[in-house]
């Protein structure tokens, strides 16, 4: 199924990136939103759809799960070992990306 | 006066964005959205207020659900079946849908549902004219005429749910080679 795609490719979408970065803590819905938001500056908000949908991805293939005690209205969620697993390889393969880039631009200008 | 109004809906499959800019401007004009009714909008005067208006699609939601909307400052309006969501919003807001993985999503449950509905239906549809085009005339001499009745009782849901089918493959078309 197309929800199970992004996630069995071991490949992170930004979204699913920022809130599984977030969950590292415990957190619910909004606090998630405000905490993204807040750790980019601004530059990322996810909408109330999104934040769902990628919630409820991210749960169901084990990468967070609700987060035990407090038992309040609100639904706490927290990042599972796999999730953190996961979580560190696109950290990982985040890096390479850019530092090919910038290996390959500073070559460049070596090389002029 | 008047306080109250019906508006037509083009589709959501197909028109979506075209009905909430609809929705937009009139409450603009100072009518704002009550609820759903039948193929469309019931409105209810009002104060003018600058507002936008976005459809969700999720079945019978819970609580959890409407707290992310209300708290990414989204109201809710009302609903469809228990399916069909609609919010509003001052301008400027976070809008439902930040990311293209998750919109993809959005459209197809929709095409799903519409396909596996109007798929059956298609493949029944095709047998009757089959039925009214050849000859069974041997069971009795009216069946042509039978099939054919029932060929075009059966293409009223099937238009409407072959049809969003198509407008939902559509969208996704689009999505999917868009940046």
């Amino acid at each position: 199924m197309a929800r199970r795609k992004s996630l069995s490719d071991r490949e992170l979408t930004d979204t699913s990136f920022f809130i599984l970065l977030s969950l590292t803590e415990p957190k619910h819905g909004y606090l998630i939103m405000q905490e993204i938001e807040k750790m980019t500056e601004g530059a990322v908000s996810i909408g109330p759809a999104s934040l769902y949908t990628t919630i409820r991805k991210l749960s169901e293939a084990g990468l967070i799960r609700p987060a035990p005690g407090a038992e309040t209205k609100k639904k706490t969620y927290l990042i599972t070992t796999e999730g953190k697993n996961l979580l560190n390889e696109d950290i990982a393969r985040r890096e390479r990306i850019i530092r090919t880039a910038k290996d390959y631009l500073s070559e460049r200008e070596d090389a002029e | 006066m008047k306080n109250k109004k019906y508006i037509s809906s083009g589709g959501l499959a197909f028109e979506e964005e075209k009905d909430m800019r609809k929705l937009e401007k009139y409450a603009a004009e100072g009518w704002k959205v009550e609820g759903f009714y039948l193929l469309g909008y019931k409105l209810k005067k009002s104060e003018p207020a600058e507002k936008i208006y976005a459809i969700d699609y999720c079945n019978k939601p819970d609580e959890e659900y409407f707290s992310y909307f209300r708290e990414g400052g989204w109201e809710y309006v009302a609903s469809q079946s228990d399916y069909i969501h609609l919010f509003t919003a001052a301008h400027g807001t976070t809008p439902l849908y930040t990311d293209k993985a998750t919109e993809i999503d959005k459209y197809e449950a929709e095409q799903r549902m519409t396909g596996k509905a109007a798929l059956p239906m298609l493949i029944i549809e095709m047998l009757l004219l089959t039925g009214a085009f050849g000859d069974f005339s041997f069971i009795a001499p009216f069946m042509s005429k039978v099939f054919l009745a029932l060929c075009f009782i059966l293409s009223v849901p099937l238009v409407f749910t072959g049809l969003p089918w198509f407008g939902y493959t559509y969208r996704l078309f689009k999505l999917r080679h868009s940046r």
